[in-house]
């Protein structure tokens, strides 16, 4: 009762609108706004749920950093990147590609087709996103599908996400896998996992992809 | 005749291990259900003792579909 303190008045004041219990250690809130009386900055609520974020496997990322005091310290390495200054100008980046979209929008208009419009706005946030955070455009907008293989894959991999949750003792044990073991488990899987491994090529240079494999 | 059944290791031993295990689960469900903090807090009976309440519906319905449950259970729970 104590550790979590201040989330607890909240709800048993009944300030935190209508709640229902969603699991032995979770509750939900009907109305979003509230969250912001839970989650402030210099909140003292609990740190993230560790089941929850585990199953993503990225322990050391920001995102995946459960505990409050660590996560402010690996954020804080990002906020350059979110300041005002970096925000304005990011918007070159923002420009172009909506210049890219909207291009393509008004191709297939003129040629009379109909246009994905579901997989070209994710291209759209995908490019921008890869481009800025990664210097590496992956240029989706220029494909004829709005690279709608990468969507597939994430999609198709969000049961693994699922299992993982439900079984983190599959953890470990997913990460054994290998990539000519996902090749005959699942194709999404091995897109995936070789779609990490040219990242980390990308980022770290040849010599840390080639130790982890061999 | 039943005592000497009792003290065959063959009995006694898992007999032992299965009353460990119904003696634990049932001590969490009714401490998670009945004494734990978030108690009062309204909601289903089997998503206040297990996780596998959430698994159920993102695992075993049409598409990851726990957020539409949640929309039921607000609307049956309160708004």
């Amino acid at each position: 009762m104590k550790r979590h303190g201040p989330t607890w008045t909240l709800v048993a004041d009944n300030r935190a609108g209508p709640v229902v219990r969603i699991s032995p250690d979770e509750i939900h809130l009907a109305d979003p706004e509230n969250y912001e009386k839970v989650y402030y900055i210099g909140s003292r609520a609990p740190s993230k749920a560790p089941y929850f974020y585990d199953a993503f496997g990225l322990k050391t990322a920001a995102f995946g950093t459960t505990s409050n005091e660590l996560h402010r310290v690996r954020r804080a390495a990002l906020n350059p990147t979110f300041s005002r200054k970096a925000v304005l100008q990011l918007e070159d980046i923002v420009q172009e590609k909506t210049a890219k979209l909207i291009g393509r929008i008004k191709d297939s208009l003129d040629t009379g087709k109909p246009v994905d419009l579901h997989h070209g706005f994710r291209a759209f946030s995908v490019d921008i996103i890869t481009d800025y955070s990664f210097d590496n455009d992956y240029k989706q907008l220029d494909s004829p599908t709005f690279g709608s293989e990468f969507y597939e894959m994430t999609s198709e991999l969000i049961t693994r996400g699922w299992v993982l949750q439900a079984f983190p003792f599959l953890l470990p044990l997913s990460e054994l896998i290998t990539l000519p073991m996902a090749k005959r488990i699942n194709g999404a899987l091995y897109d995936f996992l070789l779609f990490r491994e040219v990242s980390w090529w990308y980022l770290c240079g040849p010599e840390r992809v080639l130790m982890t494999l061999l | 005749m039943a005592n000497t059944l009792l003290h065959s290791p063959w009995i006694g031993v898992p007999g032992t291990v299965i009353a460990a295990i119904v003696i634990c689960i049932t001590s969490l469900v009714i401490y998670r259900r009945w004494f734990h903090p978030l108690a009062k807090i309204p909601g289903p009976f089997w998503a206040s003792v297990t996780h596998f309440y959430i698994v159920k519906y993102n695992l075993f319905s049409e598409r990851s579909q726990f957020y539409l449950q949640v929309e039921t259970l607000h609307r049956q729970y309160g708004m």
